[in-house]
Parts: structure tokens; C-alpha cells; sequence
């Protein structure tokens, strides 16, 4: 089998060009006459499945199979260019060792078995132990899939033990976003790249992490537009190659730089500008959970209550004093940024001409300080004054396709329910337990485990999880510090680890059962992007084998779970606890949890109806599944403007653009933390991080990605184009640094934490390149795992882990 | 004798015709009028493909024509005559196509780079696809569309200067991409066929068909700039795409029952 589809690939593949060459044509359609209109082939939209970015893709099938893509042109996103993994997205379903049936390790190995075997393997795993068990989801699972998951631990087990890997990705984004306007996710949209003059990179490579919204400003200047690009970075990347100023800063004074700028703004007169007065609240944190600088060692993240993230009033005088040290000749000697380049971008933040727009993405996320350092983000647009005008902005991007429509909103992290509700109120958990029709009492209002916690807890002995349900996502592979997190689990041996995924992975090397899961266009499915857009998309061709959706593999456990009395899956009537979302029109409930008849209904269309309530709470209304079905993606809060007509919100907190603004008011912050209406200004000091380089450990170590992969390679390093234009990891490390070591590019180097090791090729002037005393390697190669070396220090408010700086030594090996 | 304006506007189409082409002519062939009175030094720089950091230029053979950087001078090539007939030749566009497809992963797809990349920034790869050039038997194609800032979003290199073993595929991938889509149609013998692709990210059609493309892809008029002028395209295949409005009331009224 395997070699007839080998012979089928080399025939017919624009891979194999040798073939090729032999061959006369490329097959029948080589050679005849293309049809006048079209290709013969069923085209069908959808989001790409990779990034945070959402492009538009559409995507061509032909009997049963992917065989073309092509970027959407009706996509507002990416307006019909997308970058080279977009136009091999379809190609991720083909690799040739997709998982097809269900195994379980039998004797150290996996061998298959039923579904109805898996399912009932699960069912009595959760069923002995309810309260043992976490599910571990992801900013990949589509809004359907992560609603149907997050009800069924919250509201099937009564507990919050679940969380997305979106804590390792965009968790102090959010805690940002709440902490200074009281309600998550951007104001602005990409729109404003189209309408900036002055842009800031913080800490980000955006030529190759969201290459497509780059190239949407940079060819603006093709065009003729004047557009200042400036490069904050702690290493030279792609994007460097295009900036007007490029500036390295030392790993974590990144706050340093913002507070440079504030004390600039404030030295200026700004704090007496019209709009801080009329919309804004100076604002620091509480004291006594400052992270003590003597005991960095003992990092104690988990001593600060998430209630305590709005903060405390700080009057003009003590924000003036607190300011008063950051000169920019300060700063330059904490950060390394030239006191001129300071003074250059506090000069444009200042003038009304500019529009200036900052953003970001996983340089100050992942970050022991992220939640401070994107306060303070949005804190120096709200004080210049840089905020509110198109163009002018602070805005976070994100990583995965759906970080922010699956876990910030449909709230799959451990602390909060649908609509991004936190579990700690008490009107929130009522709310949820009306609109899912549950007895009273039955949402804690305990907040679950966070990633790190919830592993943590898994791969110790006697912690407090004994089984994990892994979805979407390759923890093996992407948590930090892994000997302590993931690889601990071999040594456990009353631990149970359930991974549904599509390929064989870290994780699923060591997992005891693996559900093979149907992907991206094998199944329906809604994502939501970084600009607040929701985009939808339908089946287009059959998984391979015994695939199945992640959304029927939880129904089918929930239903099993009911059937075998299990009270948590009864709701209140003692019916199932999705039958009243699921119901037909007649009050029956289809058999969905029968896979033979899954596809009877449109289960993701019945799942968001009863989900789309939740998202009026907090403004992020959303619309029918019909309108996404139309529409090419529709940012929220999207209102019903005439019967029938679904229109979006380009920008939120600002009269004229935002629906839910009051005339007159200019800007409101209907969210506002102190409730009157007005967002903050941020204090927040520079500290140095938890570990920093010493005689021991001399070197920071950097972790991040490579345009041709994405995140940990499972899907792009199966992709030939892909996978030949980025074969593996390396080591990016300065020539000097290097001339030191007596190492060559290519040489393998041995680069070494407290924590773990890892030997790889050296690069050097490559890719990216770091300034001296600093090394840099990507994640993407299962074979060459940095997370061995990282560590797992995170930010208290936000329990992200900071996978951007650590001390290493680095040798030739 | 009174002659008739129009074959005067004829004749005097043909002269500037003529002209226009013997200056077109007279760009692809240089003549020799200058004879240098020192020997041109072998110019290595524009041979730098791919682009490296300034102080590795010197002493280090690089790309697909490192073997070629000796004796450069004599290899760089005009590209064949624009008033070249060109003949359809099946079997030269059969390879032309195996060619193509062997740098995409399906029709359509952004083709791979053939060659190592080891420059970040765009100006390396605008000196020989800015305005495409030939040397020796190798073609750097023009760009095909308009001109973007970040060519490595779309293009990934087969081969990059990574270090260590660039290793084969572990795993195949038994993806089957969408064939060439073959020849336009013809509505009659003689008719100019139809653009059988998309055209968005091929507005510049010369970039394949024109004097630099592929033998087998090359157009028997390259010498016409205005090509959508008689080949139509797709407006499906270009995703021109309106709601349909509905039919006017008088709509079916005519045809035959």
C-alpha cells in the first residue's frame, strides 16, 4: 500500500522531476484543452490552518483530494496573497503516516484497537476518578470543538481543570488587555497597518512569524508611502533587513524602553493633555506581590491572586517620581537601546501628525514580566495619544489559528467560561449554568490548573492528576524545562496519558492511548484570528481510516459517560448534557455520538447557537452561523444593523466605530475596570529576569520559529517544499562568540542550562543573528528539542512561561 | 493622384511600426561600435548569486553558476531574438511544463527557489529577477507579478544554507497536486486562445512567455506588450466573483420555446 502510494506521489507529483522529465505529460489534463471558466475542481474557502494571522485560503478538491490552494481574494486579511505555508496548507493532510484507528500501549507499544474500545477506555478512566482528571486543549481546536471541551469538564465534571496551550502562546496578552481595559483582545484591526507611519516592532521577526500582514505595510512603501520602521529586537532577523532604525535591547528591559518613552511623554507635558484626564486612570500594582529580587531563584508566580490583576490607584506625583529615573541615558545603559533612537520614537508618538503603531507578539508574552510589559504597551499609546485614530494603535498578534476565537473566547483556560467570563464570578457561573441548563452549584468557582501547573501536577508522583486528554496540540514538544514537565511522566507509571492528534508526535510517544483525529478540511469547523474575526469553513474531503473529529471524540465520551449514569453529563432535567443543544427542531436529539451518523447534522452550527449568548456579556457579540457561512470572516462585536444584516467593528472603544460607544463620549471604555468608564495608564518598574547569564551559565538562550514551520513542525516538516527549504535546527550563535569557541557553521555545539541539554549545528550569520553573549534556536525539530533547556519561570498573572530567555553555556561538542 | 487617408494612416503605421521594432531590435542586439581600448576586467559581482555579506565575497564560489564565474564575460547572453520565429514544438512544451511542475508543488502553487539563498533582504534577489537575465544556459526569470518586498514569504529556497546534513524526508507526503492546466481554448481555428490560468501573481506574462521563457511556453509574438488584449482570462479562475443579480423582468422572453 505504501509503496503503490509512493509510485502514485513520484508519477503524478510536481515534487518528483526526474519523473517528470521521463514522462510525456503530467497526466491527462496536461495536454487537453482547460475548460473555459475554471478548472473542474470544487473550490471552497477557508482559514488557513497555520498562524494567528487568518488569511483567507481557498482551497481545491478533486475527487476526494486536496490538489490545489490558492490565497482568497475576498479575504480582507490577506487580500489574495498569502506566504509559502498558506499555499501548501492542503498538502499537511497527505503525509504518509497519518494515524488511522485507535491504540493503546500494550507492553511499552501501541497497538490498535476500536473506537468503541477508546471511548470506553476513557469514559472509565474519568469515571473512576472525575476530579484527577485535566484536559489539556489548544488555540488550535475550532470554536465547536473547544466550546464542546470546556463543557464538558466545566460543566459535565464540575471542575476547571482545563487549559489551552494558548498559555504557552498569548496568556499575558490577554492578562494585558483585562489588566488595563477590563475585557480582552485588540481594539484595533489590521486595518491599521494600512493607515500607520510609524511602526514599531517589540521584540518580534513579523517578516517571518506573520510574513503576509509584513509585506501588507512594507509594500505600502513600494507604493510610495512613508512609513518609519523600527526594529526592536534582541536579535537580527528578516525584518532588521527592512527597518530605518534597528536596535538591540538586552533580554526583559524591554520595560525599560516603554518606561523611557512615558518618561519622555511626561517630561513633554502629556500628562496634561486633554485625553488622559478625560479617559484614563494612572495605575500600578499592588505592592506587596512584587516579585522579590533577592529570592529570583524560588520565583514564586503562584503567590499572586489573579483578582489582585486591575491594580491600585497611583497618584500624578508618584508616577512623575517613579518616571524621573528612566532617562533615555538611563535606559540606554540598562537596555542598550541609544538614548537618541528613544528620543526619536517619543518624538513621533508625540506628534498628532503620526500615526503610530506598535506591535507585538511573542517577545513580550513570553516574558516572566508579560502581563506588566503589555500594560505598559498600551499604557504609552493611551498617554501620547497614539490610540483611537486608524493607524494609531498597540496591537497584539497571536500565534495560532484560533487562540483568540477558541481559548480567550470561548474561555478554554482554567479560570474562565464562555464569553471570556471568569469563573470567580459568581453572576458569570449562574449565567452558565442557566444557558446550560445545569443545576445550581454545579460550575466551580475554583480556578483549574494552568499549563505548567496541570503538568506539573501530571508528572509528579502523588500530584493531583493521574490522566490528561491531550487535543490539537504536541506538549512532548512544546512545553518548557521537558524533563521536568513532560518526560518525567515514563516514571509514572499510575499516570494515563489520551493524545488525539493526526501524526505521531512527542507526545504520543509516551501517551498510553492515541485517537486518530480527522484535520482541518476534513471536518467543519470555525476559527478566530488576532483581529477579532471569526471565519468558518465546511468538510471538503473524508479523513483518512478511522480519523474522527475532536468534537465527536468528546460527545462520544460525554454520551457514554450518561448512558453509564455518570451524574455530571446529565443537566438539570436529567437529560444528556448536550441533547438541548444538539436537538432537532422536533425536540429529538440525533444520534450524533454514533459516528455513522455525526454528519447528519451540523453539529459546529448547533454547538455556536447555544455558544453565541455567552459573547453578548462582554460586547463580543457574535453572529449566526449562517452570516459566517456568507461572509469571508466578520470581526466582533458584529451587529444585526437591518434584518438579516451582519455587520462588523473595525474598532472598539471609539464613537462612530464601535456600536456599543454612547454619542458624545469620544471613547468609552465600557469595560473599565473601575467602571466609570475609563481604561489605564500603567506603572510598572523594570527588573531584571529570574535567571540571567552568569559565569556559570554565560549565554541567553532565545527560542522561536522560522517562517517555514510552524510551531512544532508536526504538519509543515510533512510538507516537502516546506520541509527542504528548513531541513532542521540549529544554533544561531555570534561569529565572534563563536571564533572564541573555535566553531564553525556546521560545527555541532552543545548548548546546556540547568536544566537540560542539546546538541545541534552551529549557524552562524544565518537566518537570524544574535549580538554577542546571546544564542538563539527554533522549536520546530522533534528531533532537536530546545524545551529540554528552557525553563518553565512564568509570568504571576498570567502563568505564561517565559520561553525567551534563560542562561545556557555553549561549547563545541 | 489623391490617396485615400486611411492607406496613408496605414503606411504611416507601418513606418512607425518598422521603426519600433528596429529599435526593439537594436536593444537585443547591441552593436559594436565601441571597442573597449583596455580589457574589461571579468566582472565577478554580478555573478554573486546567491548575495553573501560583503567581506565573503572574495574567494567564495557560490550558487548553481559558481562554475561558470571564470570565464563570465563570455557567458552573459542577450536571451533569444525577439523576431525569433517561434514554432510550437510539443515536446519542448512537454519539458517546459515537467519543469515548471517540478518547482511547485501543484499548478498555481508560488514556485520553489532552485538555488541557495543566503541573503535576507530583497535587493539580492531583485539584481538578476528585477528584470530576469540569462547567463550561459541559465535563466533567472523576471518576476511575474508586481513587484512585493519580502520574496522568501511566498518562495522557499530547496536548498538552504543551513547547516548539517540536509537530510532527505523522513516521511513521503502523498499530496497530488494540480496538474499544468494545458492550453487555453479556441472558440475557431485561429482564434487567440483564452489565458488557461490565473492571472493574479502572473500579471507580467513575458516573465514565462516572453524571449526569456522556456522554449515551449515562449509566445510566436513576443514583440506585443498588450497580451489580455486578445487572450481573455478567467474570471472564475481570477476570483472576480459578484453576486449574481437578479434577472431582468424581460429576462428568457426571447428565446424559442
Amino acid at each position: 500500500m505504501i509503496e503503490l502510494d509512493r509510485r502514485a506521489f513520484l508519477k503524478s507529483s510536481a515534487m518528483a522531476a526526474a519523473a517528470a522529465m521521463i514522462l510525456p505529460s503530467l497526466g491527462s489534463a496536461a495536454e487537453g484543452e482547460a475548460p473555459p471558466l475554471g478548472d473542474g475542481l470544487t473550490w471552497a474557502k477557508a482559514p488557513c490552518r497555520f498562524c494567528g494571522t487568518g488569511c483567507g485560503v481557498l482551497l481545491g478538491a478533486k475527487d476526494g483530494k486536496i490538489v490545489a490552494m490558492q490565497a482568497d481574494k475576498l479575504a480582507t486579511v490577506n487580500n489574495g496573497l498569502c506566504c509559502v505555508k498558506g499555499y501548501h496548507v492542503g498538502l499537511i493532510l497527505y503525509g504518509q503516516d497519518r494515524l488511522t484507528t485507535p491504540q493503546k500501549r500494550v507492553d511499552g507499544k501501541l497497538v490498535p484497537i476500536s473506537w468503541d474500545e477508546a471511548i470506553t477506555i476513557i469514559r472509565d478512566r474519568i469515571t473512576a476518578n472525575p476530579g484527577r482528571f485535566a484536559f489539556y486543549g489548544s488555540g488550535q481546536q475550532t470554536i465547536p470543538e473547544g466550546y464542546a471541551s470546556n463543557k464538558f469538564v466545566k460543566g459535565g465534571l464540575g471542575h476547571n481543570h482545563i487549559d489551552p496551550n494558548a498559555r504557552l502562546c498569548m496568556a499575558s496578552a490577554a492578562a494585558g488587555f483585562n489588566a488595563t481595559y477590563g475585557v480582552d483582545e485588540p481594539a484595533g484591526c489590521y486595518d491599521d497597518l494600512d493607515h500607520c507611519t510609524v511602526l514599531i516592532d517589540w521584540g518580534n521577526n513579523p517578516a517571518e512569524m506573520h510574513p503576509v500582514l509584513f509585506s501588507r505595510v512594507m509594500d505600502r512603501r513600494l507604493r510610495g508611502d512613508k512609513v518609519l520602521y523600527i526594529d526592536l529586537t534582541t536579535r537580527r532577523t528578516r525584518s532588521s533587513e527592512q527597518a530605518d532604525h534597528v536596535a538591540f535591547f538586552k533580554p526583559n528591559t524591554d520595560l525599560a524602553i516603554a518606561n523611557g518613552i512615558a518618561h519622555l511623554l511626561v517630561k513633554a507635558g502629556f500628562l496634561d493633555k486633554p485625553w488622559v484626564e478625560k479617559y484614563f486612570r494612572l495605575r500600578q500594582r499592588v505592592a506587596e506581590y512584587a516579585p522579590d529580587p533577592t529570592k529570583r531563584d524560588v520565583y514564586d508566580a503562584e503567590a499572586i491572586h489573579p483578582k489582585n490583576l486591575a491594580g491600585k490607584d497611583i497618584t500624578r506625583e508618584a508616577y512623575i517620581k517613579n518616571l524621573e529615573f528612566y532617562t533615555p541615558e538611563k535606559v540606554e545603559e540598562i537596555s542598550g537601546v541609544p538614548a537618541t533612537l528613544i528620543r526619536l520614537i517619543a518624538e513621533k508618538m508625540a506628534d498628532p501628525n503620526e500615526r503610530v503603531l506598535s506591535w507585538w507578539c511573542m517577545g513580550p508574552n513570553q516574558h516572566t514580566r508579560g502581563t506588566a510589559m503589555n500594560s505598559l504597551l498600551h499604557s504609552i499609546h493611551h498617554l501620547s495619544g497614539q490610540w483611537g485614530k486608524p493607524g494609531a494603535s498597540a496591537f497584539s498578534l497571536t500565534g495560532q489559528p484560533s487562540a483568540c476565537g477558541t481559548a480567550r473566547e470561548v474561555g478554554t483556560f482554567s479560570h474562565l467560561l464562555p464569553g471570556h467570563l471568569s469563573v470567580l464570578n459568581e453572576h458569570y457561573r449562574e449565567l452558565t449554568e442557566e444557558l446550560w441548563h445545569l443545576p445550581k452549584g454545579r460550575i466551580s468557582d475554583k480556578i483549574g490548573f494552568h499549563t505548567v501547573k496541570m503538568w506539573d501536577e501530571f508528572c509528579t508522583e502523588g500530584g493531583a492528576v493521574d490522566t490528561i486528554w491531550v487535543q490539537v496540540t504536541n506538549p512532548g514538544q512544546t512545553l518548557p524545562n521537558q524533563n521536568k514537565l513532560f518526560l518525567a511522566k515514563k516514571d509514572r507509571p499510575g499516570k494515563f496519558l489520551i493524545v488525539s492528534d493526526v501524526y505521531p508526535t512527542a507526545t504520543t510517544a509516551l501517551a498510553d492511548l492515541v485517537l486518530p483525529s480527522a484535520m482541518y478540511v476534513e471536518k467543519d469547523g470555525m476559527y478566530g484570528n488576532a483581529e477579532r474575526k471569526q471565519q468558518q469553513w465546511f468538510k471538503m474531503v473524508d479523513p483518512p481510516g478511522q480519523a474522527r473529529p475532536d468534537a465527536w471524540q468528546i460527545l462520544a465520551v460525554s454520551k457514554q459517560m450518561f448512558d453509564a449514569g455518570f451524574p455530571g453529563m446529565k443537566d438539570k432535567d436529567g437529560e444528556w448534557l448536550f441533547a438541548k443543544a444538539l436537538k432537532n427542531p422536533d425536540g429529538s436529539v440525533p444520534p450524533v455520538w454514533d459516528f455513522a451518523h455525526y454528519y447528519d447534522v451540523n453539529v459546529d452550527e448547533r454547538l455556536f447557537e447555544e455558544y453565541r449568548p455567552f459573547t453578548k456579556v462582554k460586547h463580543k457579540d457574535l453572529a449566526p452561523y449562517s452570516a459566517y457561512v456568507k461572509a469571508h470572516g466578520l470581526r466582533w462585536p458584529v451587529i444585526e444593523t437591518k434584518p438579516g444584516v451582519w455587520e462588523e467593528t473595525l474598532w472598539r472603544f471609539v464613537e462612530g466605530k464601535d456600536p456599543y460607544v454612547k454619542p458624545g463620549t469620544g471613547m468609552q471604555f465600557y469595560h473599565s475596570n473601575t467602571k466609570d468608564d475609563k481604561a489605564f495608564i500603567w506603572w510598572h518598574p523594570y527588573e531584571a529576569a529570574p535567571e540571567e547569564p552568569d559565569a556559570e551559565f554565560p549565554f541567553w538562550l532565545c527560542t522561536g520559529r522560522v517562517l517555514e514551520h510552524w510551531h512544532s513542525g508536526t504538519m509543515t516538516m510533512r510538507v516537502p517544499p516546506l520541509r527542504r527549504s528548513m531541513p532542521h535546527a540549529y544554533i544561531e550563535i555570534h561569529p565572534d562568540d563563536a571564533a572564541a569557541m573555535n566553531v564553525a557553521s556546521g560545527d555541532q555545539v552543545t548548548v546546556e542550562s540547568r536544566r537540560g541539554s542539546l546538541t545541534l549545528p552551529a549557524w552562524l550569520k544565518g537566518r537570524g543573528q544574535p549580538p554577542r553573549g546571546s544564542v538563539f534556536v527554533p522549536f520546530f525539530d522533534e528531533r532537536l528539542q530546545i524545551n529540554l533547556v528552557t525553563k518553565e519561570y512564568h509570568d504571576p498573572f498570567s502563568k505564561q512561561p517565559d520561553f525567551k530567555k534563560c542562561a545556557v553555556r555553549v561549547r563545541k561538542a | 493622384m489623391v490617396v485615400p487617408s486611411k492607406l496613408l494612416a496605414i503606411g504611416a503605421s507601418c513606418v512607425v511600426a518598422v521603426a519600433l521594432v528596429g529599435m526593439l531590435v537594436g536593444f537585443g542586439h547591441p552593436a559594436p561600435a565601441w571597442t573597449p581600448t583596455v580589457e574589461v576586467p571579468v566582472d565577478h559581482l554580478s555573478a554573486a548569486l546567491p548575495a553573501v555579506v560583503y567581506r565573503d565575497m572574495n574567494g567564495k564560489a557560490r550558487g548553481p553558476n559558481r562554475s561558470y564565474t571564470s570565464n563570465l564575460a563570455t557567458l552573459i547572453g542577450h536571451g533569444p531574438d525577439l523576431m525569433e520565429p517561434v514554432a510550437f514544438d510539443a515536446k519542448a512544451r512537454a519539458e517546459a511544463v515537467a519543469r515548471r511542475a517540478s518547482r511547485r508543488a501543484y499548478s498555481g502553487a508560488p514556485p520553489t527557489i532552485p538555488h541557495p539563498v543566503d541573503a535576507n533582504d530583497v535587493t539580492s534577489c531583485y539584481q538578476c529577477h528585477g528584470e530576469g537575465k540569462v547567463i550561459g544556459d541559465m535563466i533567472a526569470p523576471k518576476i511575474s507579478h508586481q513587484r512585493y518586498t519580502n520574496c522568501t514569504q511566498c518562495h522557499a529556497p530547496v536548498a538552504v544554507g543551513t547547516p548539517g546534513t540536509a537530510d532527505e524526508l523522513i516521511v513521503d507526503n502523498t499530496f497530488t497536486g494540480l496538474p499544468s492546466p494545458g492550453r487555453g481554448v479556441r472558440a475557431y481555428a485561429g482564434a487567440p486562445p483564452t489565458v488557461p490560468h490565473a492571472t493574479s501573481m502572473r500579471e507580467n506574462c513575458t516573465s514565462c512567455h516572453g524571449t526569456l521563457g522556456l522554449t515551449g511556453l515562449r509566445s510566436s509574438h513576443p514583440w506585443r506588450v498588450n497580451c489580455l488584449q486578445c487572450h481573455a482570462p478567467s474570471a472564475a479562475l481570477d476570483q472576480i466573483r459578484f453576486d449574481d443579480p437578479s434577472p431582468p423582468p424581460w429576462a428568457g422572453e426571447g428565446l424559442a420555446k
